[in-house]
């Protein structure tokens, strides 16, 4: 039995050598508990480049970041640069959720920094036909990381927003999950361009 | 007794199925044992390239050792102007090192091309220069693979090279690792 006691310690020994990767964390979304319409970033270190005018090669700009935990509120425009409204009751919409370079490019504060959510403002009845635009090649290459300009747009996540009976009102969807439980919801859940070709 | 033991050994044999990121361990750096003017860099995968056209390739780095005491490496003289300052530096392989190695060229020298800040009486004030450079200061994003920033003090002599404590993996008064800098997240490199 000593033995085997001893065997167990020799493994712990062994496992207290390993260090965690916490930059699988960095970044990574999360709804609020209970869920409403916010959706939670964790912090992390982040190289972004922009080319803000879409000028030559030369003039492309890249600095490093540590990017504080950030929450982005999909009813607020001021948090995700766009204005969220149904003018079909109960129907579908589906989102990008990326983070944008900071408003102030060196040592921002966290008022800086804000998201945008890339859409294209089409309504559809079905959850399953939203989540089918979101995997489509075209909406996918539509997004300003495809494009460069504007600022560089850091995927996060997609998001299927679902109206909560009220049109014409700015806002008016049902609060976020993790998963599709019949309101609104995260999917696909991990955007982060971690295996990417220009990482 | 026997049952607990039982119940031990059993999470043990789950947890032995579980496979660490190692990715994390790719260019993960550490310094000498015992320390001296020299980091141990693994090995791992980069990829130089990105923007516009430019080169895209898959590079595997072996394992590399960063001689402070070689200015043909590091480009680095360390030569200090004021006894017992600090130096905050990122540790960055040099763009044309990574990408042309591969291609066969005898491309050798220099290995790195570092971020190097301004000699200070502080390593707080070092270790602030190395937050600013990662929190958006500076366009030096450029044609580098980041690695890690270091935080250098000089040994007491001025007006020799490398004149550097030896690195620890943490402060303990000496020249040491501060942060990770490696680019995990990133967009167009």
């Amino acid at each position: 039995m000593i033995t085997r006691f001893y065997k167990l310690l020799t493994v712990e020994k062994k496992k207290g050598g390993y260090v965690p990767s916490n930059d699988w964390y960095e970044l990574r979304v999360a709804p609020s508990c209970p869920p409403d319409k916010q959706i939670h970033m964790r912090g992390g270190r982040v190289y972004l480049g922009a080319n803000p005018g879409w000028v030559a090669y030369d003039d492309y700009e890249q600095r490093a970041y540590t990017v504080p935990p950030l929450s982005a509120d999909l009813s607020d425009p001021d948090s995700v640069t766009i204005d969220v409204t149904f003018t079909n009751a109960d129907y579908y919409q589906f989102f990008l959720l990326q983070l944008r370079l900071p408003a102030v490019v060196e040592e921002p504060a966290e008022s800086d920094w804000s998201f945008y959510l890339h859409g294209t403002l089409d309504e559809f009845a079905t959850a399953g036909e939203a989540e089918e635009w979101l995997d489509s090649y075209d909406f996918q290459h539509s997004s300003p990381w495809y494009e460069g300009a504007e600022g560089t747009c850091y995927p996060l996540c997609g998001v299927v927003l679902r109206n909560d009976g009220q049109t014409g009102i700015s806002g008016a969807f049902l609060p976020i999950d993790m998963v599709n439980r019949g309101r609104s919801y995260i999917w696909p859940t991990d955007m982060r361009p971690l295996q990417d070709i220009y990482s | 007794m026997i049952s607990v033991l039982r119940h031990m050994e059993k999470l043990q044999e789950r947890e032995a199925a579980f496979v660490p990121d190692d990715k994390w361990y790719n260019l993960l750096i550490a310094p000498s044992c015992p320390p001296d003017k020299q980091l141990h860099i693994r090995n791992g995968i980069v990829n130089p390239g990105g923007r516009w056209g430019f080169i895209m390739q898959d590079d595997f780095i072996p394992d590399i050792v960063c001689d402070f005491e070689n200015i043909d490496e590091t480009q680095m003289a360390l030569n200090f102007t004021n006894a017992g300052y600090y130096l905050g530096i990122i540790l960055c392989y040099a763009g044309d090192w990574a990408a042309y190695r591969t291609l066969g060229a005898a491309y050798e020298e220099p290995i790195f091309d570092n971020v190097v800040g301004n000699e200070v009486a502080t390593a707080a004030e070092a270790e602030a220069e190395i937050d600013a450079f990662l929190n958006g200061v500076d366009q030096w994003y450029y044609y580098r693979v980041p690695l890690w920033g270091v935080v250098l003090k000089n040994d007491g002599v001025v007006g020799v090279n490398y004149a550097i404590l030896p690195v620890d993996a943490v402060n303990r008064g000496r020249s040491y690792m501060y942060r990770d800098a490696r680019a995990r997240h990133s967009l167009f490199p």
